[in-house]
């Protein structure tokens, strides 16, 4: 419970009462929510920078980009900015990076970052409340040791302390101002008073561990002493999660199709209705196999992928298809266009791309 | 010889000439073979109200005539043969002095009324006595009346407002009902989501009480406030106090209502029922003992569950989408007597209501089944209550004693979480108080009044673990809570000024916790001229702050989260009613305490119009500790509250009635001292609305059409904004503003409501159409977010709704 409310697993009565006022009227606001009518955060991406001795014991030829990390493994943030006129380089931001070392989120407990520390150089042992991890372009720090359980969650059992580690420890994060902004100061004063950050760009999210059973090994000698196959059972089967690329995409327009890769530009007639699809690689969507308990076979299981659509003009015909890897729309009368792609899967990696639609008469 | 009076009458009227009106009043010499007097009683077609003093002119039939009422009568003749008059008497009963038999004319005339023409014939056998119905002028219609004529002593605060039942029951957008008419008055706020809460110069609705009969109720409206537990239609009187009230009450903080329940009506059996979209409701009122008593009994059900879980099923047809239900429902009743007894009159009272809210899932787990059955929620309460007031008025005294005990309960049942809670109360109460005139300047009201709540509450948690079946676990809890007061007020006349000093002594307990509070309030008035008073008040104010429960369940949360999008209400649906409380926890029993202050003018012109404008300023002491859902820190608060408020009003006349009414506020709640280095800055309470501008208008137009609108607007309440998100696992969790940092849209609504009313001699026909939200503004009461709460998706409110009402009384 967050604030007194449950926001993942909403109460079904309040979905009643909600949707008791929702027999109300209910208008939209001025804009779509996917319409980039300013810089807009969509997500944050994690990278292994740096492999740290766990992850080394893994694959250390892995060639995709692992987006689940372990104790000493350097890791790297890099936020996935864009706005009207296409996507903001994280160098174009003013960027304030903070850690919160413990497994609940710095924003959601109230914290403030006036008086943060540095976060030191050496791998960090929690628990502390958020520290500053600089005024990069891009964050980046080695994951450090989890906190013994009983700093996680005091009173509470020993596994739901592991679980809280493995899915939700630590917490990184990001207020910022994008070009023309009021500055990353002023949006860190804002984001302390809890004010509106109307100009400002702000993301925090989890750092996720894995693989579990590679987190499982590590928290054992930590004093998580607990049967992990017990609390995660066949979660401990899954191997360690990629962060998938958007490289190209499937440009359909009046029934031909034409392979575009991403940050290029494609020339569609005005009004003509477009079709644009993610074309994933063999690596982007992992399938796996899991024994489930009491099963004769191993079974398939594969990961899911969604995605979202943002553009930077209020188009027709919207409409997005097949979990968000494919957007429909009517191209403008003229000008250009910038779809962004964010893509999102089960385990909590994200990663964009994106490309530009040019509306001409030719 | 004619009553003289009556001649003047038939003058005026054309029915007798002034030279001739002697002679033509003298019918020829009558013997009992060729002459009989005419009987019978005259009544208000309608309602049968017998109509008193009215005159009855019998004169000769005209040729041809039949027997039987006239249509389109032609004028009575300027000589009539003979002219024999009469009044009714108090029970409108009449009876002429004898005239020759035949055909003759009955000319009726009353006050207000139509004039009727009925052709009778008179015979040798003794002439059935007639029964005669008058219909209503619409030029001049008959109201009933309410309210009483204005004591001198009535008028005690410097804020008092009456609603006539009239006003009550045609006023737009109010759907007939006595307490959501008082949100039309300056003084109470807006209630979100257009519900009845009653929100009192910026005091919580718990900070405010309603008082039936002398005695508070703990509820006053029905579940999600659809209606008030008692109708318009069992009012005397219903007198709006916004603040600074007087020393006779107590526990609260805020402002009162006081409703007054009438006695029924002896002149006979009447009664209505009522139907309309929502609720269906009856009563019957008559005399008792040879008509020196009087009963009335009435009821109400309201069937909005019925209707959501019928539109469900036909949606669930069509779509083939099984939807999740929130069904409200309640009930109330009433049924009072009275009879004189002695020098004075007593009253016996039972009443109560019921309400139930239910959401109802369509996908059953069989757990869930064992425990709850298909409803995901099930809150049920209800209250119970027998008065016996007795009331003697002497020259110099009144006294009153109104000895109560009510019944409570309440039971809450969540089935995804296996738990049921369950509280009951046995609350005995009275109030007792004596008004003495001591002498021609001063007044002596000293009175006492207490409630003792005796209550028994079970908490039932069974484990989710259902394979086991563990037993549940079980905690029972029983204490007593009260409150006892005492309290004086002297009232002292100087010419044109009054003064009410007075002061209230109270006693709060719970188990073996107790605080005192003395509060002294002043009150008083100066008539400037005929047409002027100023008025000013000042006192304290206290009540028992309710112990933090192991579970305070609002019904509404601030936030909450549906699949795909997530609604953000503002924070002042976090102290809706009904407020259930369960077992109190072992805390502190605290007080909060209210310094209230209020002055202000009132101008009285024309016939019928009245100004005002008041100033006002509330200081609460919110009681320690004070501790926030989200923000887990202890503080001292204080509430400040100012503004003014301003009305125009034209009173209920024979066409017209409306108001304007405008109030500005400033509502803070500030921090004083915390547990924490950080003092959490100061912040618009919840429910610090800045304008509220309404005006009202309702005009009855000929052939029983009436005619009314309502036009408001508002400044949006306070809310705590989403101004960022975290990615977890799974999804997103909001991260929250500062409460009350941001604040909604302006509000602007208009409402119309046609009335007509069709009147035949033993009943009236009434309809109305009320539709609230004509040019279906969305007004916003909530904000949905996208899933990734990373930018409004939308806005929501409550889009037009016309409700359809019939009526029919007797």
């Amino acid at each position: 419970m967050i604030g007194g409310v449950n926001w993942i697993r909403p109460r079904r009565w309040t979905r009643g009462a909600a949707l008791a006022t929702l027999a109300a009227a209910c208008t939209p606001s001025s804009a779509p929510v996917w319409v980039l009518s300013q810089p807009r955060e969509l997500g944050l991406r994690l990278d292994l920078r740096a492999p740290g001795p766990y992850s080394d014991d893994l694959d250390p030829n892995d060639p995709a980009s692992p987006s689940e990390f372990l104790p000493g493994d350097t890791v790297e943030v890099t936020p996935l900015v864009a706005g009207p006129d296409g996507p903001i380089a994280p160098g174009d931001l003013q960027a304030l990076w903070f850690l919160c070392d413990d497994a609940a989120s710095c924003l959601l407990r109230g914290d403030r970052l006036e008086d943060a520390p540095a976060c030191d150089d050496e791998p960090l042992a929690g628990p502390q409340r958020p520290c500053l991890l600089g005024g990069q372009p891009t964050a980046s720090w080695i994951v450090g040791e989890p906190p013994p359980p009983m700093m996680i969650a005091p009173g509470d059992d020993v596994a739901d302390a592991a679980i809280d580690v493995a899915t939700s420890w630590p917490f990184v994060g990001m207020i910022a101002s994008p070009p023309d902004g009021p500055g990353a100061e002023a949006c860190r004063q804002a984001l302390d008073r809890r004010t509106s950050l109307e100009d400002c760009l702000l993301a925090e999210r989890s750092i996720p561990l894995g693989p579990l059973s590679a987190v499982a090994d590590v928290l054992g000698p930590l004093g998580y002493d607990v049967d992990f196959s017990e609390s995660l059972g066949p979660l401990l089967q899954r191997p360690r999660n990629h962060n998938p690329e958007v490289e190209v995409f499937n440009v359909t327009i009046a029934g031909e199709s034409t392979t575009v890769r991403s940050a290029e530009t494609i020339a569609v007639p005005p009004g003509s209705e477009v079709r644009v699809s993610w074309i994933p690689s063999a690596d982007d969507v992992e399938s796996f196999d899991i024994m489930l308990p009491e099963a004769p076979m191993p079974s398939t299981v594969t990961e899911s992928l969604g995605g979202r659509w943002y553009v930077s003009e209020e188009v027709e015909g919207y409409t997005a298809l097949d979990d968000g890897w494919t957007l429909e729309l009517v191209a403008p009368r003229r000008g250009q266009t910038h779809l962004h792609l964010l893509l999102r899967d089960d385990r909590g990696s994200e990663t964009s791309g994106w490309l530009i639609l040019e509306s001409s008469a030719s | 010889m004619a009553d003289p009076r009556i001649v003047g009458l038939l003058i005026a009227l054309g029915l007798a000439g002034p030279a001739r009106a002697v002679a033509a009043a003298e019918p020829a010499a009558c013997t009992p073979t060729t002459c009989a007097p005419v009987k019978g009683s005259l009544r208000a077609a309608g309602d049968r109200r017998p109509l008193a003093g009215a005159t009855i002119v019998l004169i000769p039939a005209p040729p041809d005539a039949e027997p039987g009422r006239m249509k389109d009568p032609p004028p009575p003749p300027d000589d009539p043969a003979w002219l024999v008059a009469t009044r009714t008497d108090d029970d409108g009963v009449f009876e002429t002095e004898p005239v020759r038999h035949g055909l003759a004319r009955v000319v009726v005339v009353a006050e207000g009324m139509l004039r009727e023409d009925v052709i009778v014939e008179v015979g040798p056998a003794a002439t059935k006595p007639l029964r005669l119905f008058a219909r209503p002028d619409p030029d001049e219609p008959y109201r009933t009346e309410v309210a009483g004529p204005a004591l001198p002593s009535a008028q005690r605060e410097p804020t008092r407002r009456v609603l006539e039942r009239e006003e009550i029951q045609t006023l737009p957008g109010s759907q007939g009902d006595p307490l959501r008419a008082i949100q039309n008055l300056p003084g109470a706020v807006r209630a979100p989501g257009g519900l009845g809460v009653l929100i009192l110069r910026g005091a919580s609705p718990a900070q405010s009480r309603v008082f039936i009969g002398g005695l508070a109720v703990p509820r006053a409206f029905h579940v999600l406030s659809l209606s008030s537990v008692i109708p318009a239609d069992l009012i005397e009187r219903l007198d709006f106090i916004p603040g600074n009230f007087d020393a006779r009450y107590g526990g609260a903080t805020g402002g009162i209502v006081e409703l007054e329940p009438r006695t029924g009506r002896r002149d006979g059996v009447h009664g209505f029922a009522e139907l309309d979209l929502a609720a269906a409701s009856a009563m019957v009122e008559g005399p008792l003992l040879k008509k020196k008593g009087s009963f009335v009994v009435a009821a109400q059900r309201g069937y909005f569950d019925a209707v959501i879980a019928g539109a469900s099923k036909v949606a669930e047809r069509t779509t083939g989408d099984p939807n999740d239900l929130l069904l409200p429902g309640y009930y109330d009743y009433q049924a009072l007597f009275s009879y004189p007894v002695g020098p004075g009159e007593l009253g016996v009272r039972v009443f109560g209501a019921g309400d139930r809210l239910r959401a109802q899932r369509r996908e059953i787990a069989g757990f869930e089944q064992d425990f709850g059955g298909s409803n995901s929620f099930d809150f049920r309460s209800g209250f119970h209550r027998l008065d016996v007031p007795f009331e003697v008025a002497r020259r110099r005294s009144t006294t009153r004693l109104v000895p109560s005990v009510r019944l409570q309960t309440a039971r809450r049942i969540v089935s995804g979480q296996a738990l049921m809670r369950r509280r009951t109360d046995v609350v005995p109460a009275a109030r007792l108080e004596t008004e003495q005139r001591l002498s021609p300047h001063a007044t002596l009201l000293v009175g006492t009044d207490f409630e003792v709540a005796r209550y028994f509450a079970v908490d039932e948690q069974r484990p989710l673990d259902v394979v086991t079946a563990a037993d549940a676990e079980r905690r029972e809890d029983d204490g007593v809570e009260s409150q006892t007061g005492v309290y004086a007020t002297t009232e002292l006349h100087w010419g044109p000024v009054t003064l009410r000093p007075g002061a209230r002594a109270t006693a709060f307990t719970v188990d073996d916790q107790a605080r005192f509070s003395v509060d002294p309030r002043a009150l008083g008035h100066v008539d400037v001229g005929e047409s002027w008073r100023l008025s000013a008040g000042l006192g304290r104010y206290s009540q028992m702050r309710p112990i933090s429960d192991r579970d305070s369940i609002d019904l509404f949360e601030q936030g909450a989260a549906l699949s795909g999008s997530s609604l953000t209400l503002p924070s002042v649906f976090g102290t809706f009613d009904p407020e259930i409380r369960f077992a109190p926890d072992d805390t502190d029993l605290s007080l909060v305490q209210a310094l209230q202050a209020s002055a202000g003018a009132e101008a009285r012109f024309a016939a019928d119009w009245t100004a005002s404008a008041t100033g006002f300023f509330r200081e609460q002491q919110n009681g320690e500790p004070l501790r926030f859902q989200s923000d887990p820190i202890a503080a001292t608060s204080s509430t400040r509250t100012g503004g003014a408020e301003l009305l125009l009003r034209r009173r209920l006349g024979p066409k017209l009635y409306g108001w304007v009414a405008y109030t500005l506020m400033f509502s803070e709640l500030r921090f004083t001292s915390v547990d924490r280095d950080a003092v959490p800055d100061n912040r618009p309470s919840d429910f610090d609305q800045r304008h509220n501008f309404v005006a009202v208008a309702s005009y009855r137009l000929r052939k029983g059409w009436r005619i009314g609108g309502r036009f408001r607007v508002t400044t949006g309440f306070p809310y705590r904004p989403v101004i960022g998100s975290v990615s977890v696992r799974g999804g997103y969790l909001p991260v929250l503003g500062g409460r009350n940092t941001a604040r909604l849209g302006t509000f602007h609504q208009l409402d119309l409501r046609v009335d007509k009313t069709w009147v035949v001699p033993r009943a009236s026909v009434s309809a109305y159409l009320d539709i609230q939200n004509v040019y279906n503004r969305v007004n916003p009461e909530a904000l949905l977010y996208s899933t990734d709460f990373r930018s409004e998706v939308g806005v929501i409110g409550l889009p037009i709704f016309p409700t359809l009402g019939v009526r029919v009384d007797y």
